[in-house]
């Protein structure tokens, strides 16, 4: 105990510094507190560019009741202005404002098709200097205007950007539109290999049935549907992919979740058979290797190899898959499908968008030393990618096929 | 009584410039360049039992020139100081309090670690051992959170920009560890000097391990260029990720936590800059001291004028402090082996202090 | 001595006073003068104030004896009996007999003192007049006076002492000195069932304000014959008892010096309590984290004592004292070792969180919702900023207005008597939170925030501990409020910093929270009990070891690593000095 005696000098210091610390921050005066009643968070951004090439923002603002059962109503203020460019707008926008507009909630910005098409850079600065901005908000690209995607009244969600926010959760997983977050668009724009996908939004009447996107002129009350993909070159858009399309390229590019399709029964038995992948693992091969020396990181010929497993969901045929060889032959079938599909993803890619969506480049760059992927092939990469031999090679087996053997009624 | 790194704020952006992918690599390297600076550190300490570094300076090179080293190794104290309570500070403006006027983060910043280092070591070791494992923790919590958005293909080729740069950068990654000679300054107040190389060892391995992580997890999530770009790398990550709906943007948390962390740490400068200032001087008690450093830091940390002028200096302090606290232990060490000193038993009874 | 307490009296100084009884003799106030001046009696140690002043005699006569009595004690004091005797001796003498009534049991006084002096046989056989001025008293203590615990004195300052702690006296006509003998008998309260540390499962006894009876339950509980109990006396007019106990031989005797030592350096009037005692000796009086446990369960106690603690009770104190104190030992139940460890473990822990909640609770709430609503789901914040869209004040004022409620409920609960004051409090957070909702003062979930910091203070079980940290919790109010979780987190770097210097009795504050290994043993969780082979180490017990190492050998596996680790090491050392253990596991 011999510390026992060091230490029994009093204490006013702890007082004192307590005292300095309440002192400095009552002079402060709180600058940055804002009280949560005031903020106006912002659940939908979106931006868009007008025919005369200024840039419009809309923002969609909660409107929070007191009452929590009054949620359920459609609580939002949709505002928007046009600017120089996407700050200036914002800043106007701040004016009209009675809340401060609080961007750190955005549940989904929807980006239209002219600006996407015209760069979305133009949008990248000002959010990612932000702050506030969410990194895992949606980012989706319209054909529509964007305000009426942002402004539709639908009766599962108390906005449109909560039900995009809600309904992007489930359609992701069902990978028909790529899971496209703030943060994806950020982190894969800045290299040449890797390109981001958008997902795309559209409006459609609740009939409509058909994957057109052509926007019926009755009044009658709109959804939105989340579907395919807009595929950026760098920042700027070049086309859009259709959910197959989609489908396939995240298939490639490893980004696959889940992934439901019908296709006819092969053989000659006729019907149709539906399934859900379930697993999948793509490869991307260099069977003739990566130049080195003169023409370093020069590729020709790639191979992408993609294995995986497929659950049986219907069988409307007479064929009942009871027999081993009518199984291989179903697996080759299936195969075959996606091969083609994925044939289909890359001649797109390749003569349609002209650009690398599906991520070889990045593989090339993970193969080559820094200093040659920087120097001779990232500026020349897309140029590279359009005369690529890319051929497909699909493996998939059937997994389980559920509770019955057979249909209990086969369908002839 | 560990000294632990909490430069990863900014750390990688330092290093993935130069080495690239393999920046997660060089800050391994710096870890164990930092524990050879350690060992030397220890070898000193074993060598010199119950002398704080002053002592030992003047023990060897007599008194003179010792206080000349010994005022030396203040001044790095305080650049370490200068630099880093500036770094925090600003993390704390730019992202979160942007309207309040950086003078008063310092001022609440100051105020805390001026009170820390009144209160002593004791004191502030004992708050570091809790702060700190509340950092791992939240690393671990952050690294969990982080590997669905992490994409490991980033971290490739392994060798980033090459074996050169790879070695530079471990450089750059050792004046992180290599703060770890201000331990030198207190080794005199700790009782079991084996259990205290070792912790200091530990702790300047889970530190340099803990800004690996952190480093390639930067790289997995924001790619090499991301991460040259952005201004806090560790925080930009903490950003990204989120855990279902409810755990999202607790980059606050983070980085309230981290504050706390380096501010510990700077206490920890702090204290040995002025006792070492103390010694030199031939002061008893350091207290009286504290106010007029504490000015001094603050001056200090307010001349560089621009966050871009901050990381210049930053920058220039990173590639050559590894090179003082490489020498300084070295320089000692060689000189008590030449000169032949050894240390008495005279300053003994300072153990018992703590 | 004399002089002040008449001072206090005010019968020196006012002379009305000193008209309405009989003057003193000059000289005796001479007398008193002298004795206070130089020597500064009073402010001496009060562990002197056995070493009686020799110039207070007893006065010769019976007369001057009652006279002096009158003098001492006051005139109108009813309590004070002063009875005039014949003893039936051989001729008969005179005596006077002096006690205070409910202190002394009039059962005993009567026993002892009338009936045997002035009915017992063997009484007349003394022959008085072979007795000189000085045996007299001697005689009568050995030979006549039935009494354990009695003595001679011949100081009448003394003697009044001892008469004031319960004892009866007996003055003899002609005697030098005077015979003192043990009646207290006073009344007070039973042994009852601790108020502030209930538990479901473990002993219910609870110590009460007699001294006597407190020392005895910790003897009962702890038979060792190492147990010391040093007595002390404090307060100048109080003259309370206090007791320090510890184990010989395990608690460290420079941690039993420094108690004594600081116990010794207070120099107050009265002390009501044992808290006095712990502002007076304890390390930081400013810090507002207590230093030193308080308990009033004697299996508590004794399992400190077995510790290597140093414990303190105060005469008419139900709480005893146990030094030195820290942050983990004040969110340990006794509880947590009465249940089995697979529930001790995890409500321990739970009580940490508890603590952490209790204090941050509101200062994080506030935080978030002025500064970084960012952090909060998109549902909630809309949640809340609904919530609080009525509420017309900033959210610092509604959360300092709900915190004040809550305290005034607190309070006033624990003022009131027992069931009202439960049915306050429920009535008064029930409606006051309702009300003030629906009136639009609050938002509702402000009282959510408030109302689970209120219940998490209440969890951690030593009192001041909630109050350290419900005091501290307003201070971190306001520094998020003024910079959000940088504030917060500010403050909380300070507390910690604080309590990393502080030290209870030399022992820092955080001691075993530190160390990482017994941490998880016995600090932040609970092993089982079998596995606690050492003491802790922050009192520095003299022995380390508590029980045996492996006492389970009779189960399958246990046995074999006893002999592996006997082969080994020739066991550590086994069982030394078979105590400390056997108080509750500690």
């Amino acid at each position: 105990m011999s510390r026992a005696r060091t230490s029994t000098r009093t204490q006013p210091g702890a007082v004192l510094v307590a005292v300095c610390l309440l002192a400095v921050v009552s002079v402060s005066g709180c600058r940055d507190a804002r009280e949560i009643e005031s903020v106006g968070f912002v659940l939908g951004l979106g931006i868009d560019e007008t025919a005369d090439g200024r840039i419009e923002v809309w923002a969609q603002v909660a409107l929070p009741s007191a009452k929590p059962a009054e949620e359920e109503k459609r609580e939002s203020w949709m505002a928007s202005s046009v600017g120089d460019t996407v700050w200036d707008a914002l800043r106007q926008l701040n004016n009209r404002s009675t809340k401060v507009l609080f961007r750190a909630h955005v549940r989904a910005l929807v980006i239209g098709e002219r600006f996407a098409r015209g760069g979305v850079a133009r949008a990248l600065d000002v959010l990612a200097r932000d702050a506030q901005f969410r990194y895992r908000s949606w980012v989706f690209v319209t054909s529509d205007p964007v305000g009426d995607v942002l402004g539709v009244e639908t009766k599962q969600s108390s906005s449109a950007a909560l039900f995009l926010d809600d309904l992007m959760r489930n359609t992701a997983r069902s990978s028909t539109a790529p899971r496209s977050r703030f943060l994806d668009l950020v982190t894969s724009i800045e290299e040449p290999g890797d390109q981001p996908l958008l997902a795309r939004v559209s409006l459609a009447g609740p009939a409509d049935a058909g994957r057109g996107a052509e926007g019926t002129p009755e009044t009658e009350p709109k959804e939105l549907r989340i579907e395919g993909s807009a595929a950026l070159c760098g920042d700027k858009m070049v086309g859009w992919l259709d959910a197959e399309e989609t489908a396939m390229a995240l298939l490639v590019c490893n980004r696959l979740a889940t992934y439901s399709f019908v296709m006819p029964m092969p053989g000659n038995e006729g019907g149709t058979i539906g399934f859900d992948m379930i697993r999948s693992h793509a490869d991307t091969l260099f069977p003739e290797g990566i130049h080195t020396g003169d023409a370093a990181g020069q590729v020709t010929d790639v191979v992408i190899r993609i294995t995986g497993t497929v659950d049986i969901r219907e069988v409307l045929s007479s064929e009942q898959l009871m027999s081993m060889q009518f199984l291989e032959r179903l697996q080759a079938g299936i195969s075959q499908h996606l091969e083609t599909g994925v044939r289909r993803l890359v001649e797109a890619a390749q003569n349609r968008l002209g650009c690398d969506i599906i991520s070889i480049g990045e593989c090339v760059r993970r193969r080559v030393p820094a200093r040659v992927w920087k120097e001779d092939v990232a500026s020349t990469w897309h140029d590279q990618f359009r005369t690529l031999r890319i051929v497909p090679d699909v493996h998939f087996e059937v997994g389980k096929r559920g509770m019955t053997m057979q249909s209990p009624r086969p369908v002839d | 009584m560990i000294v632990f790194a909490t430069g990863f704020l900014a750390a990688a952006r330092i290093l993935v410039p130069v080495a690239g992918t393999a920046a997660w690599m060089a800050a391994l390297i710096g870890g164990a360049i930092g524990l050879g600076i350690g060992g030397l550190a220890g070898m000193l300490a074993g060598r010199f039992p119950g002398h704080s570094l002053v002592r030992m300076a003047e023990r060897i090179f007599g008194a003179p020139l010792g206080k000349l080293i010994g005022l030396t190794f203040a001044a790095y104290c305080t650049v370490v100081l200068g630099l880093g309570s500036r770094q925090s500070v600003l993390a704390m403006w730019i992202a979160f309090l942007q309207t309040t006027p950086p003078v008063l983060i310092s001022a609440v910043f100051y105020a805390l670690v001026i009170y820390a280092a009144y209160l002593g070591i004791g004191a502030i070791a004992r708050v570091s051992l809790i702060f700190f494992s509340l950092v791992v923790v939240s690393l671990v919590v952050l690294t969990a959170l982080a590997v669905p958005v992490a994409a490991p293909g980033r971290l490739l080729p392994i060798v980033g920009n090459g074996l050169g740069p790879l070695i530079r950068a471990g450089f750059l990654a050792a004046s992180y560890a290599g703060e770890s000679i201000v331990v030198l300054a207190f080794l005199r107040h700790l009782k079991d000097k084996r259990g205290a190389s070792r912790a200091m060892a530990t702790g300047v391995a889970v530190g340099m391990v803990v800004m690996a992580v952190a480093t390639g997890f930067g790289v997995m999530m924001l790619g090499v260029r991301g991460i040259s770009r952005v201004t806090f790398p560790v925080l930009e990550t903490a950003r990204m990720v989120g855990f279902g709906q409810f755990l999202e943007r607790a980059e606050i948390l983070f980085l309230a936590l981290w504050f706390s962390a380096a501010l510990l740490k700077l206490a920890t400068v702090f204290y040995a800059s002025i006792t070492s200032i103390a010694d030199v001087l031939g002061l008893r008690d350091y207290r009286p001291l504290v106010i007029p450093y504490a000015l001094l830091g603050t001056a200090l940390s307010l001349i560089p004028e621009s966050v871009l002028e901050t990381f210049d200096y930053l920058d220039v302090f990173v590639k050559y402090s590894v090179w003082y606290a490489i020498a300084l232990p070295v320089v000692l060490l060689l000189g008590a082996v030449v000169l032949g000193r050894r240390g008495g038993d005279d300053h003994v009874q300072s153990k018992d202090e703590h | 001595m004399r002089f002040l307490r008449r001072l206090v009296r005010g019968d020196v100084r006012r002379p009305r006073m000193i008209l309405g009884r009989p003057l003193l003799p000059l000289e005796e106030i001479a007398d008193g003068i002298g004795t206070a001046g130089p020597g500064d009696g009073d402010s001496k140690a009060p562990g002197d104030v056995d070493a009686a002043p020799p110039d207070s005699p007893i006065p010769d006569t019976l007369d001057g004896v009652e006279r002096r009595l009158r003098d001492l004690l006051g005139e109108g004091s009813p309590d004070v009996i002063i009875r005039r005797m014949v003893i039936w001796t051989n001729p008969e003498i005179e005596g006077v007999l002096l006690y205070i009534e409910g202190l002394a049991s009039r059962d005993i006084v009567n026993l002892v003192a009338l009936r045997s002096l002035m009915l017992a046989e063997r009484v007349p056989t003394l022959d008085a007049s072979a007795l000189s001025r000085d045996n007299i008293a001697s005689v009568f203590m050995t030979h006549i006076v039935p009494s354990g615990q009695i003595s001679v004195l011949s100081c009448i300052d003394k003697v009044v002492d001892h008469v004031l702690t319960g004892e009866a006296a007996l003055f003899i006509e002609g005697a030098r000195e005077c015979v003192v003998f043990e009646a207290k008998g006073w009344e007070h309260r039973g042994i009852e069932e601790p108020h502030t540390e209930k538990v479901v499962r473990g002993p219910r006894e609870g110590f009460s304000e007699l001294l006597r009876a407190n020392t005895a339950l910790v003897r009962r509980r702890l038979r060792t014959p190492d147990l010391r109990m040093d007595s002390m006396k404090v307060g100048r007019r109080s003259k309370t008892d206090i007791v320090i106990a510890y184990v010989e031989g395990l608690t460290n005797p420079r941690l039993v010096a420094t108690v004594s030592e600081r116990i010794d350096h207070i120099d107050t009037d009265i002390l009501p309590d044992s808290g006095l005692i712990e502002e007076f000796i304890e390390d930081y009086p400013y810090s507002p984290f207590p230093q030193m446990q308080y308990t009033e369960r004697p299996d508590r106690f004794c399992a400190g004592l077995s510790e290597g603690l140093v414990g303190i009770i105060v005469d008419g104190s139900p709480m005893a004292l146990l030094a030195p104190g820290n942050l983990a030992s004040f969110f340990q139940s006794p509880e947590d070792y009465y249940e089995r460890f697979p529930y001790g473990g995890p409500l321990r822990a739970l009580r940490y969180i508890a603590g952490i909640i209790a204090l941050v609770f509101p200062a994080l709430y506030v935080a978030i919702s002025l500064f970084h609503q960012e952090m909060l789901p998109t549902k909630l914040a809309l949640a809340i900023a609904g919530s609080h869209q009525p509420v017309p004040f900033p959210v610092l004022v509604e959360a300092l207005l709900m915190e004040v409620t809550l305290e005034l409920i607190r309070e006033s609960s624990v003022r009131l008597p027992d069931p009202v004051g439960q049915t306050m409090g429920f009535v008064g957070a029930l409606l006051l939170g309702d009300a003030a909702v629906s009136a639009g003062l609050v938002s509702p979930i402000m009282v959510i925030v408030v109302a689970v910091t209120g219940l998490a203070s209440f969890t951690i079980p030593h009192y001041p501990t909630g109050l350290a940290i419900r005091l501290l919790r307003f201070p971190l109010l306001f520094l998020s409020a003024g910079l959000g979780l940088f504030g917060l987190m500010a403050g909380l770097t300070a507390i910690a910093l604080h309590l990393g210097a502080l030290t209870s009795f030399g022992v820092p504050y955080l001691e075993p929270l530190m160390k990482p290994r017994p941490s998880l043993r016995d600090v932040v969780w609970r092993s089982p009990v079998f596995t606690f082979n050492k003491r802790p180490e922050y009192p520095e017990p003299l022995d380390q070891v508590r029980q045996k190492k492996f006492i389970r050998t009779w189960a399958p596996g246990v046995a074999e690593m006893a002999r592996k680790e006997s082969r080994e090491g020739g066991g550590e050392d086994g069982e030394k000095s078979g105590d400390g253990g056997r108080g509750a596991p500690r």
